[in-house]
């Protein structure tokens, strides 16, 4: 038994190591332009995006359509922001979802879908402002969407995420953070614009990394992981910390990373940014506590 | 010995003289049939506008309609009240309606007349009740519903744990069906009154959902491989499921579905049929139809449902009392097609003209 406990992290690693090798992207050209956990007014974005243009859309594995809405052609009680969308379920209790695609590109009499198969086109239907795939992967046995970066083929990703300022909300007052500024005693809260932006993209939008560190005099104070959305109370939370969308993000494209306890003396600051591809940006203050 | 023969013929008129003797001394009244009959017919099209004696006509019955990219409102007496066009979509209530954009955060309500009467802002695309007593917004991934006040002012929002596949709404109820195969209940305050996962098949989806108007009643059909109508009923502060009705469909989208407003009945699409659930027996009618059902409507005054299919040409109308064959089933060519409610008579869009057909004893 205790050997079997030893083993669990491995046969865990290895059963999610295996479908990675079967599962592959929706589509040919892949140009990542939202991601997941980023701030959409008010509610955390539960996929990705990706551009590329009107492209075929295969399945990332073998599945049934469970689910289908074609735009202006099906019966619905509900506006659909996801446009025309197709869910599949894959194996292992795993949800696929397809949004915004082409009008009348989902095979009507289909179910069974391959790999290989064509399960639709790119389109912009729904709340689109232009052609591209909305992508989301839903795990039906813990109740939460994943990060569908999480379980696809890496993309190579050159670009580390951006941490462009850091502000801290105390006694009323913003301080924008730089090495040696001096701030009142007492608990603030640390803000930061992050960004993870990517060489393919030529236009700044406001992508979420996969992590945020914070630690304050070397002391890990919080930690935001971008992998798994799930409802709590009816309040959707990002994994890791579970934070709500209205408690993480600010104004301003600003974040709220964490709260720091400044009692006088200097503390030293740290916030990490990292992508999915391994790349990390550090950013490290020492602030001065005035009484 | 001398037998006297019986006269057949006397005893023919006798047995004739009892029959009609006892129809005339116990008469005993045949129900009267319902025939539908045209009242009036009223074009939509292009050139059709809003008469200004229709638009200002205090008539007591308006009603609305949605048909070949259009919608707007009549009267009871066949007068165009207001037409538009959608811009995305719009959302159509009998007292009024919000006409949005595919883009856009922020929204009109305007009148039957078109008359602007507030407007509000938020995220995802709006919602009104029946009546449009209460104003939501969904999100656009659809995960998410919020409250607003006619001031625009957020009352409760509530994030979903997977996509809404379906909503129903009255007055003080949300219904959302879920691509997770739950079924969850919202309260006035936003609040979860009922987290429902229907069993029994081999993958969970929520395909139609409806709660009736009291709130003593949810339904829905859910599942693939093995597809299920629920119905669960409020008993004290809980609701529990009462049947679990094995349907032959297999559909893999949204269903119509609808209790009657008195709440006796509950309307579903079933495959190439209606199915009429009765509450107080807890049985089903199926009505067999020549194609999908595009729509129906309750008429309360003569107790019968008056169904639509299409099958994008031709449509098919059929009329019936609850757990009774038809009375009327005709076929007619039909680009599109739209069933409301008028004073109690049916709404009939066909293409570009709309009917009222009223049902008359006879």
């Amino acid at each position: 038994m205790r050997v079997l406990r030893k083993l669990m992290p491995f046969i865990a690693a290895a059963a999610l190591f295996i479908p990675c090798f079967a599962l592959d992207w929706p589509v040919a050209k892949r140009i990542v332009t939202g991601s997941f956990g980023e701030d959409r007014g008010g509610h955390f974005h539960a996929g990705i995006d990706i551009g590329g243009g009107e492209q075929d859309i295969r399945p990332i594995l073998a599945g049934e359509l469970v689910f289908r809405y074609d735009e202006n052609v099906d019966y619905t009680s509900v506006p659909r922001g996801v446009g025309t969308f197709a869910a599949l379920q894959h194996a292992d209790n795993i949800l696929s979802i397809y949004c915004h695609m082409k009008t009348g590109s989902v095979p009507a009499d289909r179910t069974q879908f391959a790999a290989v198969d064509r399960l639709g086109i790119v389109g912009d239907t729904g709340y689109s402002e232009g052609k591209h795939l909305h992508i989301e992967i839903f795990d039906r046995e813990t109740v939460s969407f994943l990060n569908p970066l999480s379980i696809l083929p890496p993309l190579p990703d050159r670009e580390p995420p951006v941490i462009k300022r850091i502000l801290l909300l105390i006694r009323d007052r913003t301080i924008v953070l730089e090495s040696g500024v001096s701030v009142p005693a007492g608990q603030g809260t640390i803000m930061a614009e992050i960004y993870d932006p990517r060489e393919d993209v030529r236009f700044l939008w406001p992508m979420a990394p996969y992590r945020i560190r914070m630690a304050v005099n070397g002391k890990e104070t919080s930690k935001i992981v971008f992998d798994s959305l799930y409802v709590k109370d009816g309040v959707s939370m990002i994994g890791g910390v579970g934070i709500g969308a209205a408690a993480l993000y600010a104004e301003d494209r600003l974040i709220l990373c964490g709260t720091i306890e400044l009692r006088g003396g200097e503390s030293h600051l740290l916030l990490a940014a990292r992508d999915f591809a391994g790349n990390e940006t550090v950013r490290e203050l020492f602030i001065s506590t005035v009484e | 010995m001398n037998v006297k023969r019986k006269n057949p013929f006397k005893l023919f008129l006798a047995a004739l003289f009892v029959i009609v003797a006892y129809f005339a001394l116990f008469p005993y009244p045949l129900g009267k049939e319902l025939v539908p009959k045209p009242d009036w017919a009223l074009s939509i099209g292009a050139d059709a506008a809003p008469a200004a004696a229709a638009a200002e006509r205090q008539a007591e019955s308006f009603a609305p309609f949605q048909l070949a990219g259009t919608f707007g409102y009549v009267d009871g007496d066949g007068g165009l009240v207001f037409k538009g066009n959608p811009l995305f979509r719009v959302a159509l209530t009998d007292a009024g309606f919000i006409n949005f954009t595919r883009i856009g955060s922020t929204w009109i309500f305007q009148d039957i007349r078109g008359n602007r009467v507030f407007s509000f802002s938020g995220n995802g695309y709006p919602v009104l009740s029946r009546g449009a007593e209460r104003l939501f917004t969904i999100s656009t991934d659809l995960t998410g519903i919020r409250e607003y006040d006619t001031d625009g002012e957020p009352l409760w929002s509530r994030d979903f744990p997977s996509l809404i596949t379906c909503l129903s709404m009255q007055s003080d109820y949300v219904l959302a069906g879920l691509l997770n195969g739950s079924l969850q209940l919202v309260g006035r305050a936003g609040e979860e009154l009922v987290d429902y996962a229907p069993s029994g098949s081999r993958i969970p989806v929520i395909f139609g959902c409806a709660v009736s108007m009291d709130g003593r009643r949810i339904a829905a059909v859910s599942g693939v491989d093995g597809q299920f109508l629920s119905v669960l009923e409020r008993q004290g502060s809980d609701f529990r499921p009462v049947s679990h009705i094995p349907l032959d469909s297999d559909f893999r989208s949204e269903i119509r579905m609808e209790f009657s407003p008195d709440g006796r009945y509950l309307v579903l699409e079933g495959s190439g049929s209606a199915v009429v659930y009765d509450c107080a027996s807890r049985r089903i009618f199926t009505t067999s139809l020549s194609a999908g059902l595009a729509g129906f409507t309750f008429l309360q005054k003569s107790g019968s449902t008056a169904f639509c299919a299409w099958n994008g040409s031709r449509a098919e109308l059929v009329i019936s009392k609850p757990f009774a064959n038809p009375f009327f089933r005709e076929s007619f060519p039909a680009g599109s097609v739209y069933i409301g409610e008028i004073d109690g008579a049916i709404l009939l869009g066909i293409d570009t003209t709309l009917a009222r057909i009223d049902l008359e004893e006879m």
